[in-house]
């Protein structure tokens, strides 16, 4: 049976060849994922382990270890700064250096601040023992003196600084200071930095620039003959750095941590794309069992014959997963080779996306090889197994009778067919529905997210039996446009509704989720601008960088302009409520009613005056207090503690609304080292908004760190953002599609040569061979229409479902259906579907009439 | 409707042959070198307008060849056939594809009909192809013959094999053909529903006008016809007027023997 099934394989190699790329496409994204995974986790490990280089021992503050500037700045610990001489004058070590890390926004030559991704510069404490240094200086020297800087070669070649220049970095105080640039440094494969402005400096310079207390590590070299542990003992025993929690790393110690940091910053990325390696594969296992089923349906008179010359039905189903298994080894194989090109492709699309990944290692795995290849075993010869039990099933009478697979019209789905999948897709939208009444979220999400997918296999289920209306329906409009053409092509497209369900089924996995998330994003667009325009009706903001504040003269500044009406400064910081930490929020009293407007539940906003406070709704159960009652508020460094009275409470509408309200005078009591992040402003009305911009930006151009936002910025920066992310899940779901795509040009390819007869006939009857082709076109056409439909129709129905759910939780967000974008996609997919039938229909075009007329 | 109707009668108004179909020196080969087969080997043949004609010949004598040589299905090695005065070896696939539709009616032995379409759209496939309907008239006499009214609405897997045959007619002549083909239209047929498919094509040649080109095996399918020609490895054997079963027999014996005694 074993030669038989290779036979089989080797005699039907043209059609198992679209397959098997399915097959191909499938693991392949499931092997590049794993070592696209690992190849990052590698480049990152390398950037970060620059970090251990030279290092015998680390002492870092109580938060641990900080490895790059995308960790959070806020509320940041450091060791005493005062340690590092102490360290230093130990007798075993050769040399310690104090590492800084912290913001230093950098002003290009016309004055403008310097960002990267949004993100202004961060700057670096340069050593003096160059050992323990993690940069490589391209030109130039290290920054040694007060004066001196060096810069990042990215920066410098895009802003056009050379060395001698002088630079100016924002200090702490928000001050300018002039430096001269004295080196260049490389951080081209080091992604630690995410692409961020880097700068360097001598220690103490290091420290002042960026306002840090103390350090973020220091980093120890021993002198030789020391072992790691003993000086690691040694630091432990300094009094300078006991009591504050400081940790210790031996230098090996480092590079474990560092090690299992990136594998920290890789592993859920992974998972983020295994997920849809995974659907892929899913896709392409669809595509398969489809292929083996039209198969053994083509070969139903070779396989009677077969049993008539006495195989049993075991060896007709073992050779049909023999076949199955050979085909899956050599196409997973195939696949895996596939994947390491991809991973390099992977690195490329999401570069291009806009997330700086490191790129400098490919780190092959065989558990990758492994792990892919198994996955494309088991999901094609699992594919094989219905459609081997379908072989079994072929009677030997059958090979006098039979005629080819699809040239009989088959008969209608069974009936436990539909019944199964109507209670499943019933059951699965009582599920999705019960899920959207929880009050909890992330609970009715889950159960949100179980039922759409119990709705989702029902439906697939019902496939059959919807595709032959839906493909009429359909149908009609090229009916119309192509006459007889598209109406053969339309019977030809529902003749089979069971191969053309499974056939779409695997088009509409990948569409319904698309346009689930391009629903939930258009919805998050329109509901958000929507909020802000309800909630916090400002015409512009004036915004500070992180961890800076907007200066006290300039929001007296716009408070005296006579193009604005109202202007109010915003306060935003964490202080301490009855013990536990909260976000708090305060405002001008001038902006109440007019530039924020929160859900209230109990009171009024313009009730939070000095003495009391509004909180959010679920804020007075977790804090034990209710309106009238008080709470005990401490700031973030301690100090007087004030006794608060509750007075209003507000919907957690997700809105920005932060957990507390209070009055800026109580703001500034509690944290007086903070000022407003942000000014809220109304222009005066009557005044035009190219006026009103024009003298809110004269206003605040002397201050370099200050950022101007309309309504309308804000809504371009958030669309901006969403459509990225919106593509990226586009571009991941892709391959999905175009494994679907390959599945109707492979059933649309098994059909015509299964119709060699039949179209020889039409050809026979005056079909031309461009009608011919036009036919087929429209036939493949119509199946990736009515994949395309099922999917916009489920994937819309899921969105919404989502977007219910968070607009019932939250209080904000409202449907939005982009139904320009919905055409888009279905006329995307006919488009699609005309491509896939390309080379089936030139196949089917180039076959001479007479030969095929007389082939049996 | 007068410019369909019109267009319905152009073909046999541009034959002035007399010649329904006319072939001169036709030469088929498969294949080349020393595996090439000739099955035409020049074969010069006229089938006159209005005459019902059989072709008969061993197997493998190449009829169903010549056939398709003759209704543009295959082209020629050389050799001209005209129908209707248009020479097809002339044609592209385009052009020869149009006449088909138009000019040419067909009916095979087995899977004539489009297991997608209904018995009606079956029969109305050329005209359709071609944007046109058939005279209501016509349709209704056709239909009326072949006694195929309750059977419009079925699709082929519904119907008998002398069913579905009768259909085939039905679609041969619905578009008025210059020439119908008939490749062994009652091989598969039992005796009486083949006697009725005989019975239509005789009646549309003599009291509808058509013009009938049939290979057949049998000599009984045979003696239906006005004339009968013979063919043996690719070459014209003889030519019988008025055939009786005795003359048929006769000249199928004289061109081989052997096989006929054997097998008809
Ligand atoms: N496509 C082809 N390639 C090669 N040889 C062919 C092809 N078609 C037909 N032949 C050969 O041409 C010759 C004539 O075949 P043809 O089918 O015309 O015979 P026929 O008279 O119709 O026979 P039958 O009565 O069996 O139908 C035969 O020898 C056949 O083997
Ligand atoms: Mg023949």
């Amino acid at each position: 049976m074993f030669k038989t099934a290779l036979a089989n394989l080797r005699a039907h190699k043209a059609r198992m060849l679209l397959s098997s790329i399915t097959v191909l496409l499938g693991v392949g994204f499931v092997a590049g994922t794993l070592i696209f995974t690992a190849s990052i986790k590698e480049s990152f490990f390398d950037s970060f382990a620059r970090q251990a280089k030279n290092v015998d021992a680390a002492v870092t503050p109580a938060g641990g270890l900080q490895v790059s500037s995308i960790e959070n700045q806020q509320d940041k610990k450091t060791v005493n700064p005062a340690a590092l001489d102490a360290v230093r004058n130990l007798p075993d070590v050769a040399s310690a250096e104090g590492r800084v890390l912290g913001p230093a926004p950098v002003l290009d030559k016309t004055g403008k601040v310097v960002k990267e991704n949004g993100n202004t510069g961060v700057g670096v404490a340069f050593p003096t023992d160059a050992k323990l240094g993690y940069f490589d200086l391209s030109s130039g020297h290290a920054p040694t003196a007060t004066g001196e800087i060096a810069m990042d070669q990215a920066t410098a070649e895009d802003r056009h600084f050379a060395l001698g220049d002088a630079v100016t970095v924002i200090d702490h105080g928000d001050q300018p200071e002039s430096f001269h640039l004295v080196g260049i440094f490389d951080t081209s494969t080091d992604k630690t930095y995410a692409g961020e402005t880097v700068v360097g400096f001598d220690t103490p310079t290091a420290l002042r620039v960026t306002g840090s207390a103390g350090y973020d590590q220091i980093a120890v070299r021993a002198k030789s003959g020391v072992s790691q542990d003993h000086l690691v003992t040694e630091l432990k025993d300094l009094p300078v750095l006991d009591g504050s929690g400081d940790t210790f790393y031996t230098g090996a110690q480092l590079t474990t941590e560092l090690a299992s940091k990136a594998t920290g910053y890789t592993s859920g990325f992974g998972t983020f794309l295994l997920v849809f390696a995974i659907i892929a594969a899913l896709v392409s296992a669809l595509v398969i069992q489809n292929t083996f089923q039209i198969l053994v349906a083509q070969r139903a008179r070779e396989l009677a014959l077969l049993r008539c010359v006495g195989a049993t039905r075991r060896q007709v189903f073992g050779s049909t997963l023999i076949e199955a298994f050979v085909f899956g080894a050599l196409a997973s194989a195939a696949g895996f080779f596939a994947g390491i090109g991809l991973s390099m492709g992977l690195s490329a699309l999401l570069n291009a996306a806009g997330l700086n990944m490191p790129t400098d290692h490919l780190v092959i795995d065989p558990s990758a090889a492994l792990y892919s290849i198994g996955l494309g075993l088991l999901l094609t010869v699992g594919s094989a197994v219905l459609p081997a039990r379908a072989a079994t099933r072929v009677a030997p009478v059958q090979a006098l009778s039979a005629q080819l697979g699809e040239t009989r019209v088959t008969r209608k789905a069974g009936r436990v067919r539909v019944g199964i999948g109507l209670l499943l897709a019933l059951a699965g939208i009582a599920v999705g529905y019960a899920g959207m009444q929880t009050q909890d979220r992330s609970r009715g999400f889950m159960v949100l997210t179980l039922g759409a997918m119990v709705t989702f296999i029902g439906v697939l289920a019902l496939g059959p039996v919807i595709a032959s209306p839906v493909i009429r329906v359909l149908g009609w409009l090229p009916g119309k446009a192509f006459g007889p053409t598209a109406r053969l092509a339309t019977a030809n497209a529902g003749r089979n509704p069971r191969r053309v369900a499974a056939t779409t089924a695997a088009l509409t996995i990948g569409i319904t989720l698309v346009t689930m998330f391009t629903v939930v994003t258009a919805s998050i667009k329109a509901s958000a601008t929507d909020s802000i325009k309800e909630h916090f009706p400002f015409d512009y903001q004036v915004v500070s960088e992180p961890d800076r504040s907007v200066p006290a003269d300039t929001v007296a500044k716009l408070k005296a302009l006579p193009e604005l009406g109202t202007v109010a400064a915003e306060y935003d910081g964490k202080i301490t409520l009855n013990g536990s930490s909260e976000r708090a929020g305060a405002i001008d009293a001038a902006g109440y009613h007019t530039l924020i407007n929160p859900i209230m539940k109990q009171g009024s906003i313009s009730d939070v005056v000095p003495g009391t406070v509004a909180l959010q709704d679920s804020q007075l159960t977790s804090l034990h207090t209710a309106i009238g009652q008080t709470v005990t508020a401490t700031g973030p460094n301690g100090g007087p503690a004030l006794t608060l009275k509750v007075v209003a409470s507000y919907q957690d509408s997700g809105i920005g609304m932060p957990e507390t309200t209070i009055s800026v005078a109580d703001f500034q009591h509690l944290d007086p080292s903070q000022g407003p992040d942000t000014v809220s402003v109304l222009a005066e009305s009557g005044v035009t908004l190219a006026a009103s911009r024009a003298a809110i930006e004269a206003a605040v151009a002397d201050d370099p760190l200050l950022t101007v936002n309309s309504v309308a910025d804000y809504k371009n920066q958030l669309n901006t953002s969403l459509n990225q992310i919106l593509a990226m899940f586009t571009a991941m779901l892709g391959l999905a599609i175009l494994i679907a795509l390959i599945g109707i040009a492979n059933t649309l390819s098994l059909s015509v040569l299964e119709r060699t007869r039949e179209s020889a006939l039409l050809r026979a009857l005056g079909l031309t061979r461009a009608q011919l082709r036009r036919m087929l076109m429209v036939e493949a056409m119509l199946m990736a229409v009515l994949g395309v439909s099922l999917g916009i129709v489920m994937g819309g129905g899921f969105g919404w479902a989502l977007v219910h759910l968070v607009a019932k939780a939250t209080g904000v967000g409202s449907l939005a259906i982009p139904y320009a974008q919905l055409l888009i996609y279905v006329l995307a997919g006919a488009l699609a579907g005309v491509l896939a039938a390309v080379v089936p229909a030139r196949r089917a075009a180039r076959q001479t009439v007479a030969t095929a007329i007389t082939e049996a | 409707m007068s410019a369909i109707t019109r267009t319905f009668r152009e073909g046999s108004e541009s034959a002035s042959s007399g010649y329904a179909v006319l072939a001169r020196d036709l030469v088929k080969t498969y294949g080349s070198g020393a595996t090439a087969v000739r099955a035409l080997d020049g074969v010069t043949v006229g089938f006159g307008q209005g005459e019902f004609t059989a072709i008969m010949g061993p197997s493998g004598s190449g009829k169903s060849t010549l056939m398709h040589c003759l209704a543009g299905l295959d082209t020629a090695t050389a050799g001209s056939v005209q129908i209707g005065g248009v020479e097809l070896t002339k044609l592209n696939d385009k052009a020869l594809t149009l006449l088909r539709r138009r000019r040419i009616g067909f009916i095979f032995q087995s899977f004539n009909l489009l297991p997608t379409l209904t018995a009606e759209q079956n029969i109305l496939l050329p005209l359709d192809l071609a944007g046109l309907k058939p005279p209501k008239q016509w349709w209704d006499q056709v239909i009326g013959v072949l006694d195929l009214g309750g059977r419009l609405k079925h699709r082929p897997g519904e119907l008998s094999g002398g069913q579905q045959q009768r259909v085939a007619c039905a679609r041969a002549l619905m578009s008025r053909p210059e020439v119908v083909f008939a490749d062994e239209p009652t091989g598969n047929l039992d005796s009486r529903s083949g006697a009725e498919v005989l019975a239509f094509l005789r009646m549309s040649v003599h009291e509808l006008g058509q013009t009938v080109v049939m290979v057949t095996h049998d000599t009984t399918a045979a003696c239906a016809a006005d004339r009968v020609v013979f063919l043996a490895d690719g070459i014209m054997r003889g030519d019988v007027a008025s055939p009786t079963p005795d003359s048929v027999t006769a000249q199928l014996r004289m061109i081989r023997p052997d096989r006929v005694a054997a097998g008809e």
